[in-house]
């Protein structure tokens, strides 16, 4: 599932529990800022052979907010 | 009247080892640090190198921080703690928060540049790693050594090749002299074994398949080294007020630029060089005891820089020992520069210079005393560590005795 994998990336990533990543977890609660939130989004884009673009990221604020890009780029 | 700037703590991280006991253990027992080079890398004709022995990064750094230090940023903070820690001083404290840090480089976080070149040119990758230019930038290393000691004065890298070590070590001094701040903790690193770095040194053709042998006749080039070098500098005045151990003064600095070839040595550049520095350290000729060579063991280098030092120091030059410590921990770009000083530093203070390593027979245009293969034991009151790099930047530094050491014997017991 999308979101299992999300959440292993974003853990992995910035350095957090992967059982603390839930669909309306904020990023900013991970402590995930701007520099850490542009490495998830490159693993992400790696993993799921996509692109996010620039102007989504400021539209990026939960988990699912990320679920919902990677919907929008059909991976 | 400037203020007397001197050298409170030492820090080193080179192919002679993790720190600098293990690096003036080595230096003083003339073991070279120069091996086959085992890499992971294929198609370099480069064969020899003095790499830094293997060492867990985790051991040092949490995984979190990692993924900000590119490899010459790591070998920075580690010699920059261990100068710190020796200097008596302690990270994110007062004194240590209001110095700068000045932190040179030769070629900056080319592991982290030549990662993501691989990706995007070689593997065709569509994006870089988001993390490439605040990793791999020159000033990298600078910014890290100011995050990971919490160092808040100024702070910026700085680049002039091989010289990047001793022009940081300079920029140091003269805001320690001019007033701007204390303390400063100065130095260089380099991590340069990446392929693309290799196949542009490969194309050079300076780099031996033999040993590195300064000053030989059958000497027959460079043999890369990585590392860093740290130093903390102080005014004397603070120093003396923290009573802690002075290891030298640093008397004087001299620099200077060739405005000539981009790679071959001025013999009347270097002799400027060295001259400003004696003069601005307010030191005759006949006082220096050791001069810490540039002495690269390339056909070029060592007979100008030999004939150089005879033009400067005329009939005093067949009393100097003159030693190149490239031969042990290779010829490690900007970092060189620092840990030349490092070691030139220790001459003074111990007593004990360091030999030129992997000496057979003095090239008939070298004809100095090149300390060959065995250190010696001899009182060094003052010494020069020269820096000449490629594009025409030299460099020479001044380091005398300082008064608190010279009535002590340690120089006999070491």
């Amino acid at each position: 599932m999308a979101l299992d994998k999300v959440a292993e990336i974003i853990a992995k990533t910035a350095h957090c529990n992967v059982e603390d990543i839930k669909p309306e977890t904020e990023l900013q609660s991970l402590g995930i800022d701007s520099l850490k939130a542009i490495s998830v989004l490159f693993e992400l884009e790696e993993a799921f052979d996509t692109e996010i673009p620039n102007e989504l990221i400021s539209s990026i604020i939960t988990v699912n907010d990320i679920l919902d890009k990677l919907e929008t780029a059909n991976c | 009247m400037k203020r007397r700037v001197v050298i409170t703590g030492l820090g080193t991280v080179s192919g002679l080892g993790l720190n600098t006991t293990a690096f003036w253990q080595a230096l003083t027992a003339g073991q070279s640090a120069i091996k086959p080079l085992i890499l992971p890398i294929e198609n370099i004709k480069i064969t020899k190198g003095a790499l830094v022995p293997e060492f867990n990064p985790e051991s040092y750094f949490s995984s979190q921080d990692l993924t900000l230090l590119d490899r010459y940023s790591q070998l920075a903070v580690i010699a920059a703690r261990e100068a710190v820690d020796d200097a008596s001083l302690t990270s994110n404290k007062d004194i240590v928060t209001r110095a700068a840090a000045i932190i040179g480089s030769g070629c900056g976080g080319k592991h982290t540049d030549e990662a993501t070149y691989d990706q995007l040119y070689k593997q065709q990758r569509p994006r870089a790693h988001p993390l490439t230019i605040p990793k791999g930038m020159p000033s990298a290393a600078a910014s890290m050594v100011s995050k990971h000691l919490g160092i808040k004065g100024p702070t910026f890298g700085l680049a002039s090749a091989c010289s990047s070590g001793a022009h940081a070590i300079i920029q140091g001094c003269t805001m320690i002299q001019s007033g701007m701040v204390d303390v400063a903790i100065v130095g260089a690193s380099d991590a340069p074994f990446t392929f693309g770095l290799l196949k542009s040194w490969e194309a050079l053709r300076v780099a031996t398949h033999d040993t590195c042998r300064p000053f030989c006749a059958d000497r027959s080039g460079i043999v890369l080294g990585e590392g860093a070098g740290m130093l903390v500098l102080e005014s004397e005045q603070h120093a003396k007020e923290r009573d802690v151990r002075i290891y030298a003064e640093l008397a004087g600095c001299g620099m200077t630029s060739d405005a000539g070839h981009i790679t071959r040595p001025d013999i009347t550049g270097i002799a400027h060089t060295i001259n400003n520095a004696l003069k601005h350290a307010d030191i005759c000729i006949e006082q220096v005891d050791y001069v810490n060579a540039h002495g690269t063991g390339t056909e070029v280098n060592d007979p100008a820089e030999t004939e150089a030092i005879r033009q400067v120091f005329g009939a005093h030059a067949n009393n100097l020992a003159v030693s190149s410590t490239k031969s042990m921990h290779g010829h490690a770009l900007g970092a060189s520069s620092a840990l030349e000083l490092v070691a030139t530093i220790l001459a003074t203070y111990h007593g004990n210079i360091p030999p030129t390593a992997n000496f057979t027979i003095a090239d008939e245009q070298c004809d100095l005393d090149y300390v060959p293969n065995v250190a010696r034991q001899q009182e060094v009151n003052v010494a020069i560590s020269n820096s000449f790099a490629f594009g025409g930047l030299n460099a020479v530094i001044a380091v005398k005795k300082h008064s608190d050491a010279l009535n002590s014997n340690v120089y006999k017991y070491i």
